[in-house]
Order: C-alpha cells, then sequence, then structure tokens
C-alpha cells in the first residue's frame, strides 16, 4: 500500500501516521523460533504508546534520559521511540562496553531509566547501580537466568510493558496528545560518538535534524514503501538508526530483526533486502568468505569465477568510462546467469537495490570488486554531528574512491586547510553537557567543522584525504594518510586489522594484526599446526606469508607511502584495554602507546 | 517419598560388584551430582535408572512409579531423558533433525498417516518443529540450524546432545559428563545452560562429573561414588570437606591409583 508523503514532525508521529493510515499493513519482521513474524503499524504504535504509559507510571518527564543496552530488536525501538513520544532522549549504549564505560554514559548523560537486554547486560547495570543514584531503573528484556535477582530497581520488561498497557487502554488520547505536543527543534535522541580521541561525546539530535535528512535522502536513493531492510548494525550507532529508524519512517518501508548478530549471514540471505547498509568490515568480510570459498571448489566454476569477476570489474570500468559496447553487454548477461546471480544470491544481496557503504572509509579496490559482481555499492560520508549523512554517491553515476555529492539541502565547503565543513538543517544540537565542545565544532555561522580533509572535483564529488589530526608527517616532510594505507592493507584476506606508523620517522610501517580465521584456514591446509593466536602470529611462515602480501600490496601504493616494515600483534586488539572503541575502529594513540616497543624495533630501537 | 528415590542398590557382572548399597534421592526440580574417579560406578548407576542394567537388589523410584524391571523404551516413555559421556547423535543429519529425532516418541500420528500427510500429521509435526525451535533458542543453537552435525565443533556437539535430550520434554534428566573434554569457556556456558534448565524448566536433573570444581556452584546436593561404594553425600560443601573426597581430588594424605582419571 503506497501513501502519499507524510508532513509527521517527530518520529513518534511518523508511526502514528502509519498506525491511523495502515493499521494492518507491515511495519517490522523479527524472527522468532525459526519463523519470520510480522508486526503491523498498529502494534508499532500501541507497543510504543505503552512504553511512553509505562514511563509516565515511573514518573519520568519530558527531557528525562533514558538508556537502552541491547542488540537490536523492535523492543529496542518501542523504548526509544516510547520515550521520544513524551519527549525523554533515548541513548544508545553498545553491549561490547566494558560496566565502567557504561557507567560513564549513565552518569554522563543523566539516565534515570535504563533498558537492558538480558543477564549479561543486566550483570553489568547492577554492577553500577549502586554508585549511580540518578539511575533509578532497570528494565529487562529477556529475564532469563535472573529469576532469583531481588535487585529493587530491577523489573522486568514485561511487567513494564503490561502496566503501560492498562494505563493506554484507560487513556487512549493521552500519548497521542503528548506527540502532537512535542517541539521537533527539541533534542530526541543523544547518540554518543565512539572516540578515537579521548571520552565519547554525546550528540543531541532533534526529530528535525533527522526528519530533514531523511526528506533529503529518500527520493535520491529511491528508497519507497514496501522496501525491506535488516537491522543488524548497532542502533546506539547513527548510521543504524538511518536505516532502521530514520529512512523507514519516512516513507514507511519494513525493518526486520534477526535471531541474533551470530545469524546474520543466514538472515541477510532469508530477507534478502533492498536497502542494505554495511560497513566497510561487513564487505571486507563477505568478499572474503566468498574468496576463500572459491579455493575450494571445481576447477571448473574456479576459472568461470576468475574470468567473469575480472571481466566484470573491467567491463564496468569501461562503462564508467561510457566506453563499453555490445559484446560487453552479451558477456555481462552470460555472466550474470553463471557467477553473479549465484554470488549475489549466497550474499543476501540478490533483491538489494540500494546497497550503501558508509562509518568508515571502503578501499576503492574492494567497491571495484562489488561493481563487477554486479552490486553497485553506494558509499555516502557525513558525521552523527550532522545526522550522519552529508554526502553520498547517488545511484547509477558513482564515482568509485569518492564519497559522493553534498546531499539537496546541506551547504559544504572547505577550509583553507582543507577541513570540510558542512551546514544544514541536519546539523546537531550540540553536545550533552559540553558547551565547549559544541562551540569547538559549529561555529558561529554554523557551519560543521568535521575534522576530515577533503577534496572536491570539478563534478562536485568530494574525496576524503583523511583526518585533520591524523596525517602522517614523514621526515622527508611528505603529508599521508595513514588511513589510506591501512584499508589498502586490510585488502588482504590475512589481514584484519593495520595501523601504519610513520609520523615523524623515516619511513613508513605498519602494526598488522593477522584474520585468525584467513590465516587458520591457510595453516590448516599447509600441515602448519597452531594453538592459538599468538602461536600463529608467531610463525615463520604466516610472517613470510604476510610479508608477500605486503610486498603485494605496496605495487598498489605511492612510493612515500610504501610499507617498509611491518610486526604481527600477538594478541587481537581488544576494546576492553582500549585498543578498540566500541564501533571496533582503532584508537591510534593507545595502541602506539602499548605497543611503543614493537613499535620501535622496527626503527631499529627498544626492544 | 522422593521424586526420584533410589535405595541400596547392588549390581554384580559375575562376581565383580559394580555398585554396592548405592542410595540417591533426587526432589522435583533439585539438580543432583554423582561425583567419582573414572570406574567407580557412576554411568553403571545411570544405566541401572534408565532399564539397561537390572541391578540384583535394592529399589528405583520415580515420581511414584516403580523403574526396575520395566524396559528401556517404557522408561523413557515416563520422562526420563539421558545425554551420553560419547555424544549420540547423527553425523549426517542436520542440528534440527537430531533434535526432531529426540522426539521421537511423542509422535502421536502414525507412518500411513505420516505417508499422507494429513491434516492431524501436518499439526503434529508443526508443534513438534515449535518444540524444537523453543529448545535451538533456549540453548543459542540458532545459527546451526541447518547444519550437519558432523562439521561442528565439540562443544557445540556437547549442547545439541543435551537439547535432543530436552526435546523430549522429559521430568528427569540424566547428563552423563556434559562438561567432560569442554575448554573454560565452553564449560562455563555449560554450566550456564544447566543452571537455567533448573530455573526455567524446572526440569530435575542428576549430574555426573568427575570433576569437583564443575558441580560445586550447581549442585543442590551430591553423592561421592567409590569402587561402587558410595564415599559420602549431602552439601556440596559439606562433600568438599570430607577427608576421603579431600583425599581422593587432591591427592593428601596417601596414594589412590583411582584418584587419577
Amino acid at each position: 500500500m503506497s501513501l502519499p508523503p507524510h508532513d509527521a514532525q517527530t518520529l513518534p508521529a511518523c508511526v502514528a501516521f502509519f498506525a491511523e493510515q495502515n493499521p494492518k499493513g507491515v511495519a517490522l519482521r523479527q524472527k522468532d523460533r525459526g519463523i519470520w513474524k510480522n508486526i503491523s503499524w498498529q502494534e508499532y504504535y500501541d507497543h510504543m504508546a505503552a512504553v511512553g504509559h509505562g514511563l509516565k507510571l515511573l514518573g519520568i518527564e519530558s527531557g528525562d534520559h533514558i538508556g537502552i543496552l541491547s542488540e537490536n530488536c523492535p523492543e529496542w525501538l518501542y523504548a526509544d521511540l516510547g520515550g521520544q513520544g513524551i519527549g525523554t532522549r533515548a541513548v544508545g549504549i553498545y553491549q561490547t562496553n566494558p560496566s565502567n564505560d557504561v557507567a560513564y554514559v549513565v552518569e554522563h548523560a543523566g539516565i534515570k531509566v535504563l533498558f537492558v537486554e538480558d543477564q549479561e547486560q543486566c550483570d553489568k547495570a547492577l554492577e553500577i547501580v549502586d554508585d549511580i543514584p540518578c539511575l533509578e531503573h532497570i528494565i529487562i528484556f529477556d529475564p532469563r537466568g535472573t529469576r532469583h535477582y531481588d535487585h529493587p530497581k530491577l523489573q522486568h520488561w514485561s511487567s513494564f510493558l503490561d502496566a503501560g498497557m492498562k494505563d493506554y487502554s484507560a487513556n487512549k488520547d493521552w500519548f497521542a496528545e503528548e506527540i502532537r505536543t512535542r517541539d521537533p527543534h527539541a533534542p530526541a535522541m543523544v547518540v554518543y560518538t565512539s572516540g578515537t580521541t579521548g571520552r565519547p561525546k554525546g550528540a543531541m539530535l532533534s526529530s528535525h535534524n533527522v526528519l530533514e535528512l531523511s526528506k533529503q535522502s529518500t527520493p535520491l536513493l529511491g528508497v519507497e514503501a514496501g522496501d525491506t531492510l535488516l537491522s543488524y548494525l548497532p542502533l546506539c550507532h547513527v548510521a543504524e538508526k538511518i536505516f532502521s529508524l530514520f529512512l523507514p519512517l519516512r516513507v514507511g518501508a519494513i525493518v526486520h530483526f534477526g535471531e541474533s548478530i551470530e545469524t546474520v549471514r543466514e538472515d541477510l540471505r532469508e530477507v534478502s533486502p533492498t536497502v542494505f547498509l554495511g560497513v566497510p568490515r561487513i564487505w571486507e568480510k563477505m568478499q572474503a568468505s566468498i574468496v576463500l570459498r572459491m579455493q575450494d571448489s571445481s576447477w571448473l566454476k574456479r576459472t568461470l569465477f576468475h574470468f567473469f569477476t575480472r571481466f566484470g570489474q573491467e567491463m564496468q570500468q569501461r562503462k564508467r568510462e561510457g566506453k563499453s559496447g555490445l559484446l560487453d553487454r552479451v558477456l555481462w548477461f552470460v555472466g550474470d546467469l553463471l557467477v553473479y546471480r549465484p554470488l549475489q544470491e549466497r550474499m543476501g544481496l540478490r533483491r538489494c537495490k540500494i546497497p550503501v557503504s558508509g562509518a568508515a572509509p571502503i578501499a576503492p579496490e574492494l567497491l571495484e570488486w562489488f561493481y563487477g559482481v554486479g552490486i553497485p555499492i553506494l558509499e555516502g560520508y557525513g558525521q552523527t554531528e550532522c545526522s550522519g549523512v552529508s554526502h553520498l554517491n547517488p545511484p547509477g553515476k558513482a564515482t568509485l574512491g569518492s564519497v559522493g555529492q553534498v546531499l539537496p539541502g546541506v551547504e559544504f565547503k572547505t577550509a583553507e586547510d582543507g577541513e570540510i565543513l558542512v551546514r544544514s538543517s541536519s546539523v546537531f544540537a550540540g553536545y550533552l553537557h559540553d558547551e565547549k565542545a559544541t562551540a569547538e565544532t559549529v561555529d558561529e555561522d554554523g557551519w560543521l567543522h568535521t575534522g576530515d580533509v577533503g577534496k572536491e572535483d570539478k563534478n562536485g564529488f568530494l574525496f576524503i584525504t583523511g583526518r585533520k589530526k591524523e596525517i602522517i608527517i614523514t621526515a622527508g616532510g611528505k603529508n599521508i594518510s595513514p588511513e589510506h594505507i591501512e584499508n589498502i592493507l586490510k585488502l588482504s584476506p590475512f589481514i584484519k586489522e593495520a595501523v601504519a606508523i610513520g609520523d615523524r620517522r623515516k619511513f613508513i610501517s605498519a602494526l598488522i594484526q593477522i584474520d585468525d580465521e584467513a590465516v587458520g584456514d591457510w595453516a590448516n591446509r599447509r600441515s602448519i599446526d597452531y594453538t592459538s593466536f599468538e602461536d600463529l602470529s608467531a610463525k615463520e611462515e604466516v610472517v613470510s606469508l604476510i610479508d608477500e602480501e605486503v610486498e603485494r600490496l605496496n605495487e598498489k601504493m605511492a612510493r612515500v607511502e610504501a610499507v617498509r616494515s611491518f610486526r604481527l600483534f600477538e594478541q587481537p586488539l581488544h576494546q576492553d584495554n582500549g585498543e578498540l572503541t566500541a564501533t571496533q575502529k582503532v584508537r591510534r594513540k593507545s595502541v602506539e602507546q602499548i605497543h611503543a616497543g614493537l613499535i620501535e624495533s622496527m626503527y631499529g630501537g627498544g626492544a | 517419598m522422593a521424586f526420584l528415590d533410589i535405595q541400596d542398590i547392588e549390581l554384580n557382572f559375575s562376581g565383580i560388584r559394580a555398585l554396592d548399597g548405592v542410595s540417591l534421592q533426587a526432589e522435583e526440580g533439585q539438580l543432583v551430582a554423582v561425583i567419582g574417579p573414572n570406574g567407580a560406578g557412576k554411568t553403571s548407576l545411570f544405566n541401572c535408572i534408565s532399564g539397561i542394567y537390572q541391578p540384583q537388589k535394592g529399589h528405583i523410584q520415580f515420581a511414584g512409579e516403580n523403574l526396575l524391571g520395566q524396559a528401556p523404551h517404557r522408561i523413557a516413555a515416563l520422562g526420563v531423558a539421558r545425554t551420553f559421556q560419547n555424544l549420540a547423535l547423527f553425523d549426517h543429519l542436520t542440528v534440527l533433525e537430531n533434535l526432531l529425532l529426540g522426539r521421537h516418541h511423542i509422535y502421536k500420528t502414525s507412518w500411513w498417516q505420516d505417508l499422507f500427510w494429513l491434516e492431524s500429521a501436518k499439526k503434529d509435526e508443526i508443534e513438534h518443529r515449535e518444540k524444537v525451535e523453543e529448545i535451538l533458542e533456549f540453548l543459542d543453537l540458532e545459527r546451526y540450524r541447518k547444519m550437519p552435525v558432523g562439521i561442528l565443533p565439540y562443544g557445540v556437539l556437547k549442547r545439541i546432545e543435551l537439547g535432543r535430550a530436552l526435546c523430549m520434554e522429559p521430568k528427569l534428566l540424566l547428563l552423563d559428563e556434559p562438561a567432560a573434554g569442554l575448554n573454560q569457556e565452553a564449560t562455563e556456558d555449560m554450566a550456564r545452560y544447566l543452571l537455567d534448565v533448573k530455573e526455567e524448566l524446572h526440569i530435575t536433573q542428576i549430574l555426573i562429573e568427575h570433576e569437583l570444581r564443575f558441580v560445586m556452584d550447581l549442585a543442590d546436593h551430591m553423592t561421592v561414588l567409590e569402587f561402587g561404594r558410595m564415599v559420602t553425600h549431602g552439601l556440596p560443601e559439606e562433600v568438599a570437606a570430607h577427608p576421603e573426597v579431600i583425599r581422593a581430588y587432591t591427592g593428601k594424605g596417601g596414594t589412590d591409583v583411582a584418584a587419577t582419571p
């Protein structure tokens, strides 16, 4: 059922609109005990309203903060939107956060009600609850294993929802009235940025910010009612919020929730979404798993695969240059039947018309590979502080290696030092409890300083060169972006993580974390026995394997960028000791500190 | 009388006394551990309960029924399920199919109804599938659902083995070393699942282990066997403090061949 564009000013109002116009239509789907179950717009709305009533019963008021510490699930959205309906701001917290990081966010935002997923998350909350007086209630979605817990602040989602539902049926209009009185310009959610440097900061976004964004981007991308999406990246991050909330609630698309984070691959195949957001790590993994799998297949399959993936890339290149002819089209048709289609089905992207990559820079070589198998990934760019997106490659007109053109309604310029500045109605309302940081980020004229350095080409496509603060200046005075080098290194299926070093040094070096799955598989094939990650990384054969990979990839880099030396991490990088952020991005500074000895060993000093 | 009541069992194999005057009681919903070194008679005790061995003396009562002299399939139908130390799964079937097999004895329809795929057969099948899905979710096995069992790691197989037993909707679960051969993390997970079985499903469990550590926090009470005899029984703390147990498990105060597994 297709509806005219609505003019709802807040996200809960969007749900209310669809619940009224199309109450029985499917809004969400959840895989429960092996079966995809539909949740209608009416049920979506009722749950949201019950949460609003439930929070009211707990004494929560407009302007209060609530926290959500859970994997993606419909309850996540109910809690978030139900809270927004009565004016609270939800803060998503990563489940991978250790309890002290959870404590920081809860205390900093002044969270009064914390929704937790299960026993594991509940334990973290109970560990900190007695030290944080502002935290009044903990509500657990799945109480399994917590039957004997009797903390006075802990209650089950089902009883919380029942109470809210009862109150809601006694007064059906209250929540609708609450939604109507909301100011769309008031902060509606707080998104803590992972912060590769320093403590996380809470960016406040208003309904107006995020709905302006979806108003601009839905027609550009072609997202429509009836499109299907899979919600699987953390909802605490603005990128998944765009694809689980902002876009679907604008047009009435269907959001799917799989069984768990471990079943993403199967869920993806079953849903086969029409709109899909991947972060570079996801795309890398997809490609690596196909390439590895191909090694095990028959000679014929392998040959076809190699021929057609190479042809696909060359043909896409010719197509972009406007030189592709009839022969190309015929061969593409054959390749589609034999190779591209099965590959797309395997990845669950057969029906995907809008594959998007964002949240971190993706290597152009990876994009070329995906274009070559008929998956034209659109790379986008943006900050949490501008509701997630400011630049996007338009479908059919993408420029590889560029993050795309500026969205309609967004102003953009580069400062003298090359820093990217944007200004739009999607630029955020400021950092929570941090006016100083807000003033440093948004200037008096309303320009958002992104901290990224980039160049625009003559067609208005933006190319990001790197983080302003992270640029490496070699001893020879060359400016080099470490991210660029790292992305090239990560093209190897054997390299999972890389950290490029070289600021004020004679040459560029890298610390590399092997991909234990791929390298483990490689070692097994050669009957190299190993016990642990540490043991595997220390194997001479593995070191020379990575050496060959680095040599091969150096060809893709400029001379000054070439990695002259490297060391392998003995342990995988981990969030708990500060090496990674909650979004699994490398914290360069702490890695450099923790592994200072290893780094010095490459430059002829230290251990 | 206790939910499961075993009194004074004696089991002989042509002159070898495997069990000698063993008694054990479990109330409904309890988790009772039986520990002891290899060859102490733990698995023999299980075989007596499930009707594979016939003890010469003593009696076994379960939920008011006398189990002695009953055939194994009859005992299974009464609600006694067990897991095996050496896994008893079908390698070439998927996880889902293995679990469905656990429900074989509760299939109500006959083969000809299944053959013609009658309405009753369909309904029955859906019910079984739902129960299996419940267990898949309970044990976090969803992602393996359609994989053949043969390619899965050992730790997962132990979980599937437990799942197959749970699919029988048992009233009494006999667990034969569910954590044997598992690494630290998988052992902790298994302990968690057994606690969940107790707290969420309220199924009575008898757990065989040779590791004292694994059962200390799990069991309501435990019995220690050695050479077919009961050394002691009681609360976990009492048992752990018993001099004979300390001797057998820490090797202090004497040499004992049986204590080394």
